[in-house]
Formats: structure tokens, C-alpha cells, sequence
């Protein structure tokens, strides 16, 4: 059934027993009735009254009706009957009623003497003023308006003359019946529980139309990161309760204040419906203009069930190699006594730390918005490092990927806000190299190192990749260790990536930065593979123009069925590319190596090899009949799962003992 | 009711309701609690126990440094004790063909270096006292005594002069004349430091 025809008001009726005050069977009824159509949104009112047969002898019935909404009479109207044949009704009724509202009809009674007996008249003047005569001039037979019955009605004017006139009839109040209701809410099940249940008892079938509301709880939200520079999304778990709900519950975002948007990941959309517990993926879309200005709202049945604001989160760099540490920088005076100065740049430190050549770089997180108060954290790790001893271009020290350890809470500032700071945190770093014990002199000692830098805030990333290198290259003389400067484009630390190279840099570069590939394949099989480059050169990558990548160790092999992979889209300095492709391995089984470097066709390989993965091809398992398998075993063969072959045995064939 | 009478009569019933009120929610605070305790008790057998301070060394770092994130007042004397604790990277120093290379990746300070001075300044001004005891007690030159200041220090890295401002009243109140130098010592070089590195 319907839930409109459930809701819809059936009828609050009273009725009313009005009775002469000597019980000789002649009634009057008095009814009030009120309906509300939910659909229609109308009130219908009734009022009637009528007399029975007896009654009716003498009586006629009369009713006023009125209809009150909440600010006051709507409607109203009068009727009167005939006899005990037709009762007196009035209809009353309104349009549009409001929701969650009283509405009553009052209903008043009468019955009207319709003929007149006994005239006396006593002042015989009224022949002269031809007015105002008046006696006994009706007659109440059953007492509705005396006590007892049968009396006659008080004095009454008589109009006429020469007493050829009419006795005005008599209208007697007997009663008044009322009825009210109160309308339901829209949506009576979005109501609270008081209503509903007022709003069941007076359906006609009542029951449990209503379905329980569920109750949500959505979990914290630290911060949102902006999605189109860090590709991240929050997730945060809305829990549904109870488990078997199936109200559809509606999750929207919405901004609160200023600017800022966020979307759900699974739709880019702000509005998502869920029946069921699950964790719900958020993507900021811009930056908060203010704090918590973005509110994840939970409704059930346009009703709120729980919210929670959020801030979408975005940290832009400022890499500073000179001047001095920011002076809301809270660790400017404990970096200043590890180093012994607070000056930013290429200078042998003199402070607690040890005393050597060092790059002092301050990494500023511009905060937005600026007002966001909960700690944001610079993390950095060390992408490569290399460190090579005079001119020998094997590396001594070499190392890759590997975090940086910055677990000196001192170094940095994570309060946006402290020092007013008004939305900036820091981090600082001093890279350096020295000689342990002093070599001969002359002796050369290089650095390269690229470092990647970020910033989270409550464990989400919310900076693109900043990435920064350091060249450095020392000297030991009999004055003690100097800058060596013998080498362009050494000595110098920067935004972006270095070649790690001992030589002069090169421009045209290609950092690696991760691969997926599995270590071991199915001879003939795809699989899906991925290499992340960066590109650290001062030129974009185009596909226009060539830039790919190819394959490695041997150079241009086909092993993988394919020697080259365009860049997917323009690469530009700084950005990083991943390159997603498929490879078939070979079709012999064996061990391949999977190596890969970046190239502009027809110009140049350039950059980092990717680090060699040596894969193990395996044969492609072959699915043997089970039974000769079995009948192989039972006749003492032995069964190669390569071929599918039965060799021994008893007289074999094809696999098949006879 | 008058206002007054109602809020009278509000008081009262929660004045008699209080005994029978349902306790604060300290359950979930408690067995935090508990669970933090547990978890100090285990770090400090780690960094008591000297066979595990000898041969792995940066096991015990690692159990002083998260001494010091949980801010473990209980741990200051055992702290206080290791503050010549020394802590070595592996990539920190690299012989490459005899020649002994100092590689900083990047910057090892005190704290990293001691890990017990960045756990000291992270547990703050409850720290202090030992500290300033430590200090007037051990040679300024020495690894402890350096390790002493630069801990107290780093508890007042956002104000260093207020360290020395209470080096020097501690050294004005020293235990004895020997720690009242030694304080006074360790004042003039905390200000010397920060002279140095206002000057470049």
C-alpha cells in the first residue's frame, strides 16, 4: 500500500448527543469531522446536525461551522436542514495546509421551532404602536431549551397588525462539537519519533511503514590534499548502523565559508548515496580559503545524521640558499648554534656540529590556508647520492633512495602559526663532506646528491614534489680543506635534480625514480609493467618530439617485445612521467634483463638507467590430461609435465598404457 | 517557580544526583595510561641493559629517541646517564681507497649525533633540574658536559637566552664552588655560541 494513501488523515470525528432534558426519544446530533489529503495537501471540515423523526415534528435542524488554521479562521458557513429529512451540513476546506500544523473545525448546534402556538397577547397598546407586542409566543415542546419539555418559549416581539402577523421562528443553541488535528511533517518518517508515532495513530491502517532511521558516524578528517597536484585522496570511514539498513543515505560536500571544494573520488561528484557502511574517498578540488570551510554532510530522509568539517590542504616551497633563516623560523636559534651561524649558503660550520663545508638550505612550506593551525611536516628522502675521491668516476659511496633522517624535532618548524608565522613551517638542512683524517694533499673529494622534498598534515601529502640537489666538491691543501672549484656547474646547490656524474653536468637529463616489474615470467605471457621517470632537464619532453624511452642491456633489444615507449603526454622540467606498458616476455625460458633509459630518437640516449632487473622467464605451464597422467603413474611411468609425456612404464604410447 | 527557586531546585537535584552519576569515562584513559607505562618500562630495560647498548647500538638510539617523543619523565636519569651516547650512521663515514670521508648527508646535530639530548630537550622544562645537576657535575670540556648544555639548550631553543639566564642563577646558587663554575662556564659559552652566530 501506498505510504501517501497510509499517511493520508483518515477522519477525527466527534460526535455530539444533544438530548432534550426529558428523555422521550427526540434527538438532535451534533458532528464534527476533519480529513487531511496528503497528497493534495487540502483540509476538508464538516459540520452537520440534524433531528430525528420525532424531533423532527416540530424542529428543524441548523449548524455553523468554522474552520481555524494555524493563524486563525479559514473558513466558515451556516446551513439549516428540513425536518428529520435533511440534516443541516456546512463544508468547510483550505488548500495548501502547512506541515506540522493544527487545523480544527468548531462546530455549533441549533435546532429552529418552525411553527408557533398559544399567542397571548397582553398589552392591548400594541394596536396603536403596531409594534413591539409581545406574550408566550412559541411553544418547546421536548425541552431543548427549558426544563422540562413542554413549556413555552420567553417573550418574544410579535410583528403585525391587527394581530395579522408571524411569530419570527426561534432558534435554539443546543451544543458544540470540535475536532482538530495536527498535519504531518512532508515526509512523516523524517519527523521525530513523537510525530511519527503521533502521525501512525491517526492512519487509518497505522503499522510500520516507517523504516528505522539509521544513525552514521562519519570518521575524522584531518586534512585534504589538493588532488590535481598530489594525485591523493583522503579516505574516511562512514559507518552505518544498523548493519541491514536500506535507507539510502545521501554524503554531500559543500563549502561553508569562502572558497575550497572537494568531490567524492568515486564519482567527481559532491553528492554520493550509500545504504551500508564503507570508507569514502575525497579529492580536493581547490584549496580552503579558512579552516574547516568544507563540511561532509550524512542525510537519511533529508534529515542530517552527522557532519564533519574538513580543510583541503596545499603546501607550496620556497627553497632558500641565501641571506638568513627566517626570523619566525622556531628553530633559527638552535640551527645557529649547531652550525654557528644562522646565514643561509656555502660556508665550513663552526658551531656544535662537526666542522665542515655544508650547504645551509631553509625549505619554507607556504601553508594555505594561511590560517590552519594542526602541524604540517616536511618530509624529505634522499633520491641518489653519490660521492666520488679525485678523479675516479666510480663512485666510492653510492646510494639511492633511501630517508632522510631528519628524527631531530628540533630542526624544523611544524606550527604554521608559530612566530607568527601566519600559515609557513620550515625545515632546514646543512648537507656537507669533509675529510676524516686529512689526506695527502690534493687529494679531491665530490658530492652529488638530489633530494625530494614534501609536505604531509595528519599523514596525507599535501605538496607537489620538490626536488633539490646539492654538487660540492672539496679540496685538501696544507692550509686545510678548501672549496674546489676546478669543475663548471660543481658547487652549487638548487631546486630541481643534478647528474649525478662526477663530470661536468649534463643538461639534457633523466632521473629514475621507481619501477614495478615482476621478477619472474611465464615464457609468451603479458605483463603489465611501469617506470617512473623525472624529468630533471631544463627542456620539456614532447612526444612530438621523440622523447622516449628505450630499452637497455642489450642496448635496443626487443627482448620484451617492444624497444621503445613514447612519453605519454608533455613532460615538462621537474615533472615526473610514468611509463605504463605492457611486455610479452620471451618465448624461451631463461633469465632477461630488464633495463631501460630515456632517449630523444635520432639525437641521444640520456640519463639514468633504470637499475637492472634481471628476470626469470619460466616455461609456460601446460595443463596435462589428468587421466593419462594418472594411468602414466598407475602402469609405473614417470609423467613429464612439460610435454605431457609418459615415459617407462609399462608399453606406452602417446602417454596411453594398453 | 521563580527563576531563582528553579535553579535552586536544579542544583540540589544535581548536588544529589552527583554521588550516583556514572564515573567519568577513565576507562579508555587508563588503559592508555597502563599501556604507556608498559611501553617506558620496556624501553628503559632497552636502554638500561648494556650488552644491547654495545651491540646494537642503534636499537638503543631508537629506544631513547622514542623515550623522548613519549615525553618519559621517568626516564630522565637514565637519559641523563647516556648523554655521551654516541650514535654513528652508515653512511656517515665512508673509507674510500684509504681516503676517510666525512659524509653528511644531512646534518647530524648534537641531538642526532647523542640521542639523549634531543630525547632531554623533547621532554622539556621537567628535564631541567637534572640537566643544570648534570652541568655543575661534569667537566665543561667533556662529551657529558657538552652534551648537558646543548640538551638544555634545546629545551630552550625558542629562547636561548633564557637558558642562560638560568645557567647563571644556578651558578649563583651553585652546590659548591666547583659546580658554580662549571655553570658559569657553561653560561658563557651557550652566550659565546649565540654571539657567534648572531655575528655571521
Amino acid at each position: 500500500m501506498r505510504r501517501s494513501t497510509l499517511c493520508a488523515m483518515a477522519l477525527a470525528a466527534l460526535c455530539l448527543f444533544l438530548w432534550p432534558q426529558e428523555a422521550r426519544a427526540q434527538y438532535a446530533y451534533g458532528i464534527s469531522a476533519i480529513e487531511y489529503d496528503s497528497n493534495t495537501k487540502e483540509v476538508f471540515g464538516y459540520s452537520a446536525t440534524e433531528v430525528d423523526y420525532s424531533a423532527g415534528f416540530y424542529y428543524d435542524p441548523y449548524v455553523e461551522g468554522f474552520m481555524y488554521g494555524p493563524f486563525g479562521l479559514i473558513d466558515y458557513g451556516s446551513s439549516r436542514g428540513y425536518e428529520s429529512y435533511f440534516p443541516a451540513q456546512v463544508f468547510t476546506y483550505t488548500f495548501n495546509a502547512l506541515p506540522n500544523s493544527e487545523y480544527d473545525v468548531i462546530s455549533d448546534h441549533y435546532v429552529i421551532r418552525w411553527f408557533s402556538v398559544d399567542i397571548i397577547i397582553y398589552d392591548d397598546d400594541c394596536y396603536y404602536y403596531f409594534m413591539g407586542c409581545y406574550g408566550y409566543n412559541w411553544y418547546d415542546p421536548y425541552g431543548f431549551s427549558f426544563l422540562p419539555g413542554g413549556n413555552f418559549g420567553p417573550y418574544n416581539y410579535f410583528w403585525g397588525w391587527n394581530y395579522y402577523g408571524y411569530v419570527p421562528e426561534w432558534t435554539t443553541y443546543v451544543g458544540t462539537t470540535a475536532v482538530g488535528i495536527f498535519t504531518p511533517p512532508d515526509d512523516p518518517c523524517s519527523s521525530s519519533t513523537a510525530d511519527k508515532t503521533d502521525y501512525m495513530d491517526m492512519s487509518a491502517e497505522g503499522g510500520d511503514f516507517c523504516e528505522p532511521m539509521p544513525s552514521v558516524t562519519i570518521g575524522a578528517i584531518n586534512a585534504v590534499s589538493k588532488h590535481s597536484v598530489t594525485n591523493e585522496t583522503f579516505t574516511v570511514p562512514v559507518e552505518v548502523s544498523p548493519s541491514n539498513n536500506s535507507v539510502p543515505i545521501t554524503l554531500s560536500l559543500r563549502t561553508t565559508s569562502g572558497s575550497g571544494s572537494a568531490v567524492f573520488a568515486a564519482n567527481n561528484s559532491t553528492s554520493l548515496t550509500i545504504t551500508q557502511t564503507t570508507n569514502v574517498e575525497i579529492k580536493g578540488q581547490n584549496e580552503s580559503s579558512t579552516v574547516d570551510n568544507i563540511r561532509l554532510e550524512a542525510k537519511a530522509r533529508n534529515r542530517t545524521r552527522d557532519t564533519e568539517d574538513f580543510t583541503v590542504v596545499l603546501v607550496t616551497f620556497q627553497f632558500r640558499t641565501s641571506g638568513t633563516l627566517s626570523s619566525d623560523n622556531a628553530a633559527r636559534a638552535y640551527i645557529a648554534q649547531q652550525i654557528g651561524t644562522d646565514s643561509l649558503g656555502l660556508f665550513q660550520s663552526t658551531g656544535l656540529a662537526r666542522r665542515i663545508w655544508r650547504h645551509n638550505v631553509e625549505i619554507v612550506g607556504v601553508v594555505r590556508p594561511s590560517n590552519y593551525r594542526d602541524p604540517i611536516v616536511l618530509q624529505r628522502n634522499v633520491l641518489q647520492a653519490r660521492r666520488y675521491v679525485n678523479n675516479d668516476p666510480n663512485p666510492q659511496f653510492a646510494r639511492d633512495n633511501f630517508p632522510d633522517t631528519t628524527d631531530d624535532p628540533n630542526l624544523v618548524d611544524t606550527d604554521p602559526q608559530s612566530g607568527g608565522s601566519n600559515g609557513r613551517v620550515f625545515d632546514y638542512d646543512a648537507p656537507g663532506i669533509g675529510f676524516g683524517s686529512p689526506p695527502a694533499n690534493g687529494t679531491i673529494l665530490r658530492a652529488r646528491t638530489n633530494f625530494r622534498q614534501w609536505a604531509t598534515a595528519g599523514g596525507v601529502r599535501v605538496s607537489d614534489y620538490l626536488y633539490w640537489y646539492q654538487r660540492l666538491s672539496i679540496r685538501q691543501t696544507s692550509n686545510g680543506v678548501v672549496i674546489d672549484n676546478s669543475q663548471n656547474g660543481d658547487n652549487a646547490v638548487g631546486e630541481g635534480t643534478t647528474d649525478i656524474g662526477l663530470g661536468t653536468p649534463r643538461t639534457r637529463f633523466g632521473l629514475f625514480i621507481a619501477q614495478n616489474v615482476p621478477d619472474t615470467m611465464e615464457a609468451g605471457q603479458a605483463y603489465n609493467v611501469s617506470v617512473t621517470m623525472m624529468n630533471g632537464s631544463d627542456h620539456t619532453w614532447t612526444p612530438g618530439e621523440y622523447y622516449r624511452l628505450g630499452s637497455q642491456n642489450p642496448h635496443d633489444n626487443t627482448y620484451w617485445g617492444l624497444g621503445r615507449v613514447d612519453v605519454p603526454g608533455p613532460v615538462a622540467p621537474g615533472q615526473e612521467v610514468t611509463f605504463n606498458f605492457t611486455v610479452v616476455a620471451p618465448s624461451s625460458p631463461g633469465y632477461y634483463n630488464f633495463q631501460w633509459r630515456m632517449l630523444r630518437e635520432w639525437v641521444e640516449w640520456f640519463g639514468d638507467w633504470t637499475p637492472n632487473v634481471v628476470v626469470n622467464v619460466t616455461s609456460p605451464y601446460t595443463y596435462c590430461d589428468w587421466y593419462q597422467e594418472q594411468s602414466c603413474y598407475n602402469n609405473g611411468g614417470s609423467w613429464d609435465y612439460s610435454t605431457c609425456t609418459c615415459y617407462g612404464g609399462c608399453g606406452y604410447y602417446g602417454g596411453y598404457c594398453y | 517557580m521563580g527563576k531563582k527557586t528553579f535553579a535552586r531546585t536544579l542544583l540540589l537535584a544535581l548536588a544529589v544526583a552527583a554521588p550516583v552519576l556514572p564515573p567519568a569515562p577513565a576507562g579508555a584513559a587508563q588503559t592508555k595510561e597502563r599501556a604507556r607505562v608498559e611501553k617506558i618500562t620496556e624501553l628503559l630495560a632497552v636502554v638500561r641493559d648494556e650488552e644491547t647498548l654495545r651491540a646494537d647500538p642503534n636499537r638503543a638510539a631508537e629506544a631513547v629517541v622514542r623515550l623522548g617523543e613519549m615525553k618519559a619523565v621517568e626516564a630522565i636519569p637514565d637519559l641523563v646517564r647516556l648523554l655521551d651516547f654516541r650514535r654513528t650512521f652508515d653512511w656517515e663515514e665512508v673509507n674510500a681507497g684509504g681516503v676517510e670521508v666525512v659524509n653528511e648527508i644531512t646534518l647530524i646535530t648534537t641531538a642526532k649525533r647523542y640521542p639523549a639530548v634531543g630525547a632531554l630537550a623533547a621532554i622539556g622544562r621537567p628535564a631541567v633540574p637534572a640537566l643544570l645537576k648534570a652541568v655543575g657535575e661534569r667537566e665543561t670540556d667533556s662529551t657529558a658536559g657538552e652534551n648537558a648544555l646543548a640538551a638544555l639548550m634545546g629545551v630552550f631553543r625558542e629562547s636561548p637566552s633564557k637558558g642562560v639566564k638560568l645557567l647563571k642563577k644556578a651558578a649563583a646558587a651553585g652546590a659548591s664552588p666547583l659546580a658554580a663554575h662549571r655553570l658559569l662556564n657553561a653560561a658563557q659559552r651557550a652566550e659565546n655560541s649565540l654571539d657567534e652566530a648572531r655575528k655571521q
